[in-house]
């Protein structure tokens, strides 16, 4: 019976999962289930340049709305998951309807987090179409919006409704927007970017209530006094991972649902990416929930990889983009704490990279107007590759230099799994999967092998003698060669030779690759 | 007089003898799944479980012997299920010990019958009995459907928890996964065989009760481990302070 | 019969690895890598972002905007199914030339289309 795969949610990850399922030649049934009403969309530009009227609905497509259908993607829309059956898999969605799976991606995203007590049709939050298009009816010249919350949201919107030539006020209750990311100096450049454009920037001091007024209108008031009127507000304070499905499936959620770095959560078979995925990252030794776009795209390959059984640890430095007015604003990595920021370039002109640093360590990067060394400082990270703080500040000296050596099989340029795109190799085994002395039975790509250490190395043999085509992962690993059970034919490790009879016929070898933790055997 | 039932119904029909006595509800798997277990109790589970799955291959091993020779399929489907055990990829024991050894205690050990408690030696006893004295089809009921199809369902539970809460890695756990599959396959298989050759009321009565047996056998064998290794297990001396006291 | 207009002596691009030139009217963006150039129109077929201000790393050509990764022989960015048009480069007597009519692709282009590492001439 063919294999299906269901993909609750209906967004970037759940789209960016089924390409990478179909590029990969999965054959069997796919089914996105997504309980907004639209095909899957970006939704950074929602705040952008769809926003600024800019973008037509056929430009922010996920993927384009034919390519479900020819790529023979089943589409629940309006659609809603409550739960998976642990022991046979099913999803049960509302309605009383059921869809059997093999495997399945929990991508539900987020809510926005909503400002307490706040309420009226003069409230409004980003996150869907149709938030952005009320949303779009405010940003025009002669209208006052009030920004509750100066992150990457609210600081996008500020821009995009400023330059359609609204008034806005912005409110941050840290001392300068995109504070937590980028620190006090680097979010005050933000500011001034803000105020150079007219927005009134407000920092330091936390909105007390939002409340309608008659008429329609907002009033907002912040803890000190002060009140602020305007047409609308728009909060954006955070988003609330989507985990009830989760829940109800009794998987471990905190923050969002718990996924190692193979995307998987605490229930075989049911795996989870995006902006609900609170993943352990290899690269930072922590756990950390993310909202990225190139998150969602990235870790929804991710785990469509692993769900096909091609096992591919997550490890993607992390990387976010930020268009406002029009300046470049872009992040690398993932740095909670900081005891140094080196800068290369300079504020004033609004053209540099920040970095910064943790014990001395590279923990992430923040360019103005910068991103071709952005993607430098991704390798930088994805390597692991040690900063010496004066070469990162001298414009003289060419980063990338500190890139070149070939040496790492990890590339955070496209997200496919390196090693499996090098030469055909492909994931087999653990390494400690194949002990010392002892000779195991994989099949990789359709062929089966029989994968033996000897004296540390992996060595992988086609698993069928030459003799009489018994299975040589039944045999033995001796000092000399394996030894096939059956009639005593032995074959040289490395070039499959046979050393012993009856086998007169050497049996094919693969070349072995091993690498953090994991054999990969090249076949064709 | 029992009818002979078709295969929809005598499918249904097994499943229902398993039904309210499967292993995955016994005390020790439940605090298993939620995470109540030491590493300690792991290792008694161990040493109690090497003695009942070990001579998994011998018992199969004696129903190939009594099968009639027309049961091909059911022969070779038996030969393989003992060859995968022991032999294709890796023994089955081997990665049993690894994960014994991973809990603190040691091949030897393992190895050694006087480490398992009186109920898990009856399991034993049962499954060779069973095995060497029952009718083919009802011994194939018995334990490749009564004991060996319910494995996924206990391990698909106990199998996360293993890496999530008890902090243990992939390799040393590799008995369980190997174990969700491998199952799966062999108990489907288990159920064909007993649907084609349990072809009298008689037979399939017979069937109907190995199956329930063998599910009894399973959940006492697991609720024995939490009663010996888990509950604070009161020795005899305090039963005899009781008695005697007024 | 191919229009080869000229677009730059070949050492200031060996020295600086890639430059911005202008082929009949057209922002194209010359890139020097292995003993090879290639050829890839200037403005970003995504937010218009310069490639000439982009990094060249495996391959690929890393658009400074929103880093999309293009195939420096195809122009082919994997991550969105798009492809960055490119143009056809010859180098002779140490001047490199290029074709003003670009080639876009529609189709994923196969590996061996795909920039070598050992190397090819455009």
């Amino acid at each position: 019976m063919k294999r299906q795969f269901v993909l609750i949610g209906g967004g970037q990850t759940s789209a960016s999962a089924a390409r990478t399922l179909r590029r990969r030649g999965f054959d069997g049934s796919i089914v996105i289930v997504g309980d907004e009403s639209h095909h899957p969309y970006q939704r950074p530009p929602l705040s952008k340049e769809y926003l600024q009227g800019r973008a037509a609905m056929e430009e922010i497509w996920a993927a384009a709305p034919e390519w479900y259908s020819q790529n023979d993607v089943q589409l629940e829309l309006g659609a809603r998951a409550l739960r998976i059956d642990r022991a046979n898999l099913d999803v049960m969605l509302e309605g009383n309807r059921k869809l059997r799976a093999d495997a399945v991606l929990i991508a539900t995203g987020g809510t926005p987090r909503r400002f307490p007590g706040a309420q009226g049709e003069a409230v409004l939050y980003l996150r869907t179409l149709e938030d952005a298009q009320r949303v779009r009816e405010y940003a025009r010249p002669g209208r006052h919006i009030v920004i509750i919350g100066g992150g990457f949201i609210g600081s996008e919107i500020a821009a995009s409704a400023r330059t359609l030539g609204a008034d806005v006020t912005l409110l941050e209750a840290m001392q300068a927007p995109l504070e937590r990311v980028l620190g006090t100096t680097l979010g005050g450049v933000c500011a001034e970017i803000h105020r150079e454009h007219g927005v009134a920037i407000r920092c330091g001091v936390a909105v007390e209530s939002i409340t309608q007024t008659a008429g329609g209108r907002v009033l907002v008031k912040t803890v000190d006094g002060a009140s602020i009127d305007g047409d609308v507000a728009i909060v954006g304070i955070g988003i609330l991972p989507n985990v009830d499905v989760a829940k109800a499936t009794e998987i471990t959620v905190g923050n969002g649902i718990r996924v190692d770095e193979f995307c998987r959560t605490t229930a075989l078979n049911i795996y989870a990416a995006g902006d609900v995925a609170n993943h352990y990252h290899p690269l930072f030794d922590r756990r950390m929930r993310v909202e990225h776009f190139d998150n969602a795209t990235r870790q929804g390959a991710a785990a469509a990889l692993n769900m096909l059984g091609d096992r591919t640890r997550y490890d993607d430095p992390h990387w976010f983009w930020s268009d406002q007015y029009d300046h470049s604003l872009q992040y690398a990595g993932h740095a909670e704490q900081w005891d140094e920021v080196i800068v290369r370039g300079s504020l004033e002109a609004r053209d540099f990279v920040a970095f910064f640093l943790l014990d001395g360590k590279l923990a992430g990067a923040f360019a103005l107007n910068r991103g071709g060394e952005i993607m430098l400082a991704k390798e930088l990270l994805a390597r692991r590759i040690t900063v010496d703080a004066n070469k990162l500040r001298d414009e003289d000296f060419d980063l990338s230099s500190l890139v070149t050596e070939d040496v790492s099989e990890n590339s955070a340029v496209d997200g496919e799994d390196a090693a499996a795109t090098a030469g055909n190799f492909h994931r087999a085994a653990r390494s400690g999967q194949v002990r010392e002395g002892s000779v195991r039975r994989f099949v990789v790509q359709g062929t089966e092998l029989a994968i033996a250490r000897l004296n540390g190395k992996a060595y992988a043999l086609h698993n069928l003698c030459t003799h009489l085509a018994c299975h040589l992962s039944s045999g033995k690993v001796e000092n000399n060669g394996l030894t096939c059970l059956c009639h005593g034919s032995i074959f040289d490790l490395a070039s499959g030779e046979p050393i012993n009879p009856p086998a007169t016929r050497p049996v094919k070898t693969y070349p072995v690759r091993e690498i953090d933790g994991h054999i990969y055997v090249a076949v064709e | 007089m029992a009818q002979l039932l078709d295969k929809t119904q005598f499918r249904a029909a097994i499943k229902e003898a398993m039904q309210g006595r499967e292993a995955k509800d016994a005390s020790f798997s439940v605090a298993w799944s939620n995470g109540h277990l030491k590493r300690e109790h792991f290792a008694r589970w161990a040493e109690n479980h090497y003695h009942y799955v070990g001579p998994f291959a011998d018992y199969l091993a004696h129903i190939y012997a009594n099968a009639p020779d027309h049961a091909t399929e059911a022969k070779d489907f038996l030969l393989q299920n003992m060859y995968e055990e022991e032999l294709a990829d890796i023994r089955h024991t081997d990665l049993l010990i690894r994960f014994a050894e991973a809990c603190g205690t040691t091949r030897q050990r393992v190895q050694d019958p006087r480490n398992m408690n009186p109920v898990t030696r009856g399991l034993q006893g049962w499954c060779y009995a069973t095995a060497m004295r029952s009718n083919w089809v009802a011994a194939t009921a018995a334990l490749v459907v009564g004991l060996e199809s319910q494995v996924p369902d206990i391990y698909r539970r106990q199998y996360p928890p293993l890496l999530e809460k008890y902090g243990f890695s992939e390799d040393e756990v590799e008995f369980f996964e190997l174990h969700i599959t491998s199952d799966e396959v062999h108990g489907e298989r288990g159920y064909e065989i007993v649907l084609r050759h349990a072809d009298t009321p008689e037979s399939q009565q017979e069937c109907l009760e190995a199956v329930r047996d063998a599910a009894d056998m399973r959940f006492s064998y697991t609720k024995a481990l939490y009663d010996y290794y888990v509950k604070d297990f009161k020795h005899a001396d305090s039963e005899l302070a009781a008695v005697g006291s007024v | 019969m191919t229009e080869w207009i000229r677009a730059t002596e070949i050492t200031p691009l060996q020295q600086r690895k890639k430059l911005k030139v202008t082929i009949a009217g057209v922002d194209v963006a010359l890139f020097y890598v292995d003993g090879s150039v290639y050829a890839l129109r200037d403005i970003c077929i995504h937010k218009q972002s310069s490639l000439s201000r982009g990094l060249v790393f495996k391959g690929k050509v890393v658009c400074p905007g929103h880093q999309w990764a293009f195939d420096l022989k195809t122009g082919w960015v994997d991550q969105w199914a798009k492809c960055q048009p490119v143009f056809p480069v010859k180098v002779e007597d140490g001047v490199v030339y290029v074709a003003p009519e670009p080639r876009v692709r529609d189709v994923e282009p196969a590996p061996h289309e795909r920039f070598c590492e050992s190397g090819s001439t455009a």
